[in-house]
């Protein structure tokens, strides 16, 4: 038995090279005398990352009218946050390669953290917040949790899936009964495991729950919505099966309005398929 | 006077009665005729659905929703039901999301066969 989400990662946090990379750029972006040049050679050195990040800058998802050819130039056009941000997502990638499809097809997990991710995106960007893509990384974040659940109590997880057969229930509820915690306290361990930013670990954590969230309740009530529009738009599935129980509070706390929700699906359908291949094509 | 979804407005249409916002802010009074720019108004605010009034509306033939086989639809409908049994539906999030979703259920529907 596992006493705590904590216990469960156990090595789990070494899979990716997430925070490796993210702490060099890090250090990189919070001092305040770095200058793009040592940013822009901190990426190159990862020569994987430099040709997904030109891929990504130059793809539909951003839209830039002329080509950007070099990491200075997209340093300077996307700006160091949110590449930062992006290099953390095109990291995430890999660990989605690793698990096992005994529960759920990969395919269909990385289909509904993506959409989750856009919807966040779109979502973020309607409310004018700044730095759009922590909610894009965030959204793509937000069920990593049982990614690892399903690799290292995968008899839990079954007894979680007959339970919620036999008592309909959302999956995280049958998790906090019979592993006593869920997903998204797991997901939140591993962020922290990670040293990736406080926002990214109360998204995840409270992705179910946005009104318990402490300093970042705006971006765990964005995340929250994009998950139930994912959900509704049957956009691919981590293993919950239907949509999950809403916070009217979160809409609110927005101020996103009923009318808007066209448009929000709407954008997330024309962008899914090429993020969906950007990323895709990503294993060179 | 019957009402009418914001996507199937047109133009010169007359509104039969008033239309609120969320917060209960009128936007358009009784008697307003329909505009592209009214249209645009009414979908910042987040409006539905808006009463015409039965002439006008006989008059602007309403272009329907997709034309998808009632089967379809209803096949759609319970399997949203499901979709939705752990949500709150009681609220215009639910509503809305609900009403995407069958359509969209539906469509893929009629188009695989």
């Amino acid at each position: 038995m596992f006493s705590s989400p904590r216990e469960l990662l156990d090595g789990t946090e070494k899979l990716s090279s997430v925070s490796v990379v993210h702490e060099r750029l890090n250090e990189a972006i919070f001092s305040q005398r770095t200058t793009v040049g040592q940013i822009t050679s901190i990426i190159m050195q990862d020569a994987g990352l430099t040709a997904r990040l030109l891929r990504i800058v130059n793809s539909a998802y951003f839209g830039f009218p002329r080509k950007i050819d070099t990491i200075s130039r997209a340093v300077m056009v996307v700006g160091t946050q949110q590449l930062h941000d992006l290099t953390i997502a095109t990291s995430i990638v890999k660990l989605f390669q690793r698990i096992p499809e005994r529960f759920v097809s990969m395919g269909s997990f990385w289909k509904h953290s993506v959409a989750c991710g856009l919807a966040a995106r779109v979502i973020a960007g309607l409310n004018r917040e700044s730095n759009v893509e922590r909610f894009f990384v965030g959204g793509i974040l937000h069920d990593v949790g049982r990614l690892i659940m399903y690799d290292k109590i995968p008899e839990m997880m079954d007894e979680a899936f007959s339970h919620v057969m036999n008592h309909p229930a959302p999956m995280f509820i049958a998790e906090q009964e019979i592993i006593g915690f869920d997903h998204a306290a797991v997901g939140a361990a591993l962020i922290e495991a990670w040293h990736l930013p406080g926002s990214l670990e109360e998204i995840v954590r409270y992705h179910h729950t946005p009104q318990s969230a402490n300093r970042y309740q705006r971006e765990a009530s964005v995340v929250h919505i994009a998950d139930v529009i994912a959900h509704a738009m049957q956009c691919g599935s981590s293993g919950e099966l239907n949509v999950p129980p809403f916070d009217e509070d979160a809409w609110t706390l927005l101020g996103i309005n009923p009318g808007s929700l066209p448009q929000i699906v709407d954008l997330v359908d024309r962008q899914l398929e090429g993020v969906l291949k950007m990323f895709h094509s990503n294993e060179s | 006077m019957r009402k009418i979804g914001i996507d199937q407005l047109s133009e010169g249409m007359i509104v039969d009665d008033p239309v609120s916002d969320f917060h209960g802010t009128v936007l358009m009074q009784k008697g307003t005729a329909i505009t592209p720019n009214g249209i645009k108004i009414l979908k910042t605010w987040g409006v539905l659905e808006v009463s015409i009034d039965d002439a006008s509306a006989k008059e602007h033939s309403i272009s329907r929703e997709p034309q998808i086989d009632p089967r379809f639809m209803q096949e759609a409908k319970n399997e949203v039901q499901i979709l939705f049994q752990h949500a709150n539906q009681n609220n215009l999030f639910a509503k809305e999301l609900m009403r995407l979703a069958t359509i969209r259920i539906a469509e893929a529907r009629s188009e695989r066969r």
